[in-house]
């Protein structure tokens, strides 16, 4: 037995000859390294089948999202309820309406197929780029159903000046989470979200954190509807989006290179009103800049 | 590889370490076999320093010269008799078989930060030799394990596959970026072996040794197949040739560790 014993060790000993090694063959200064990025990103996206999921899912000419009614919550730090109607779809736009109690966030928002495709390109992009990775990253890449994007963003105020932990003396720093839910317009994602900030203001303050959780539910009942805006002192009910003719309608810009630079306040999508009124998504607690 | 060498060393010491523990007088392997012929069985462990032909090449990250060394590692196996001439002296014939595999590849990632691979370079050589030995043994009967050096003369045959693949994928912006080496030589040769080695005996016939070797090989062979690609061009040239007359002689160095018994 013991014999049998000392051949293994010879077999295993001559099995574990064989040589695999690795070396790399571009750095930073080479012309072909911005190749290999461009290289590296293209396969990210091919092989991540979240954004073939989202492509589909954006398919303009699939009217099922249409008459459609969403509630989004946003929790206690800053409480907030937005009723969300799928108006119309059309191949080329969606038409969505917004209600709430605070008449700011009243609006119709025009997300157009063209929004959808810059929207997702900028998150294949986020997510696949590695000269992002320092402040964006994006999981769920295999997932059938939602992808989840990670996004760090902080304003410097005063740079550390005594060197003793390399924390800056004055910052806004936020992390927002969101979901893209392929059950959702794409658009969504700002609503269906995580947003926790991180401040100090005033030198020798302590850091103050907030936190906001934005959750998206369907209505499905008038109950879910009425409950949050029995306060209005506008006579419609949350879901009733029979006369929203009042309402500013906003375009929706995607700013897709905005991610090039992790600064506190960028945000990949903007409203803008066709009729000079105000165009507000959701403030959310301790962010103070919002679209 | 050191840990495996020197455990394979030990071998009869943990043969007598197990089995004569607190045992005193002279149990070795002199007393049982030292004056009778006997069969020998060994297993070991071989590296050939071999040099390889390749039709050259240089592509954007590898140079195939014409000439490669390369180590290749596999194992050898031998039965024979040991005949006992008197004095200490014995002489055995073998059979030996030798069968090594060595693959070496090297994965070129795209950069440091970048996680593709983006090249790669693929080396095997596959080698089996088959042989007739006789050695010439000299046995010192010492207490706890015998020490036998031995001189063996060998001769033989065997046959070797070269195998080198190379490819780089290129950027989709390059225009015919891709590059190829798939090469395949296969030589047949003839063999002659010297070789001075010891081995280490445990009184129950159980063995290692060490043994280093040289090995004129007389390549009679050479079969070469493949083709190859550079950046830049959509051509394949075809490397493939055949040349049945060759008498090319190549001087190998071998190194054999293994375990073995007498019976």
């Amino acid at each position: 037995m013991k014999k049998w014993m000392y051949l293994l060790i010879i077999f295993i000993g001559a099995m574990g000859c064989d040589e695999f090694t690795e070396e790399y063959l571009y750095d930073e200064n080479d012309p072909e390294y911005a190749l290999a990025l461009q290289l590296a990103e293209q396969e990210c996206i091919s092989g991540a089948t979240i954004f073939n999921v989202l492509d589909t899912a954006g398919d303009f000419l699939n009217t099922e999202q249409e008459g459609k009614i969403y509630k989004i919550s946003q929790d206690a730090n800053n409480p907030t309820t937005l009723y969300v109607y799928i108006q119309q779809v059309t191949a080329s736009a969606m038409t969505i309406a917004v209600n709430s109690s605070e008449t700011g966030y009243r609006k119709i928002i025009n997300f157009t197929k063209t929004n959808h495709d810059e929207l997702l390109a900028a998150l294949k992009t986020m997510a696949c780029n590695s000269l992002y990775d320092d402040y964006v990253s994006v999981s769920g890449l295999d997932d059938n159903d939602q992808a989840k994007l990670t996004w760090k963003r902080e304003s410097i105020g005063k740079a550390d000046d005594d060197d003793a932990d390399d924390i800056p003396e004055l910052y806004d720093r936020e992390t927002n989470v969101y979901v893209f839910d392929k059950d959702l317009p794409l658009l969504f994602y700002y609503w269906n979200a995580e947003k926790t900030s991180k401040r100090v203001l005033e030198e020798d303050a302590a850091e103050v954190e907030t936190k906001s959780v934005i959750t998206i539910t369907d209505v499905t009942s008038e109950q879910d509807c009425d409950q949050d805006n029995s306060s209005s002192s506008i006579p419609i009910t949350a879901c009733d989006f029979n006369d929203v003719t009042s309402f500013p309608t906003c375009d929706v810009t995607v700013n897709s290179t905005i991610f090039s630079t992790s600064s506190y306040g960028n945000n990949l999508i903007s409203l803008s009103s066709t009729n000079s009124k105000t165009c507000t998504l959701l403030q959310s607690a301790g962010v103070t800049i919002q679209n | 590889m050191k840990k495996i060498i020197i455990a394979i060393l030990f071998v009869p010491f943990l043969g007598l370490a197990a089995d004569n523990f607190l045992e005193f007088g002279d149990v070795n392997f002199g007393r049982d076999f030292k004056e009778k012929s006997k069969w020998i069985f060994k297993l070991g462990s071989e590296t050939i320093h071999y040099v390889s032909k390749f039709p050259e090449y240089k592509g954007e990250h590898v140079t195939v010269e014409s000439e490669e060394a390369d180590n290749v590692n596999g194992y050898g196996l031998s039965l024979g008799r040991d005949f006992y001439l008197g004095g200490g002296v014995s002489t055995s014939f073998q059979i030996s078989g030798l069968y090594s595999k060595t693959l070496d590849k090297v994965t070129g990632k795209a950069a440091k930060d970048i996680n593709i691979d983006f090249s790669e370079v693929r080396t095997a050589h596959q080698m089996t030799a088959y042989e007739a030995s006789f050695a010439l043994n000299y046995l010192f009967d010492y207490k706890v394990v015998d020490i036998q050096p031995f001189i063996e003369f060998g001769a033989g045959a065997g046959e070797v596959l070269n195998q080198k693949e190379y490819h780089r994928r290129g950027f989709p912006s390059e225009t015919e970026g891709s590059e190829e080496y798939n090469v395949s030589v296969k030589e047949k040769f003839a063999l002659t072996r010297l070789s001075i080695g010891i081995n280490f005996i445990s009184y129950k016939g159980l063995m290692s040794y060490i043994k280093v070797s040289s090995v004129p090989i007389f390549i009679t062979k050479r079969e070469t197949d493949g083709r190859t690609n550079l950046k830049g061009t959509a051509v394949y040239q075809d490397v493939s040739s055949k040349d049945s007359s060759l008498n090319e002689k190549q001087n190998l160095t071998m190194i054999s560790i293994g375990i073995g018994s007498y019976f």
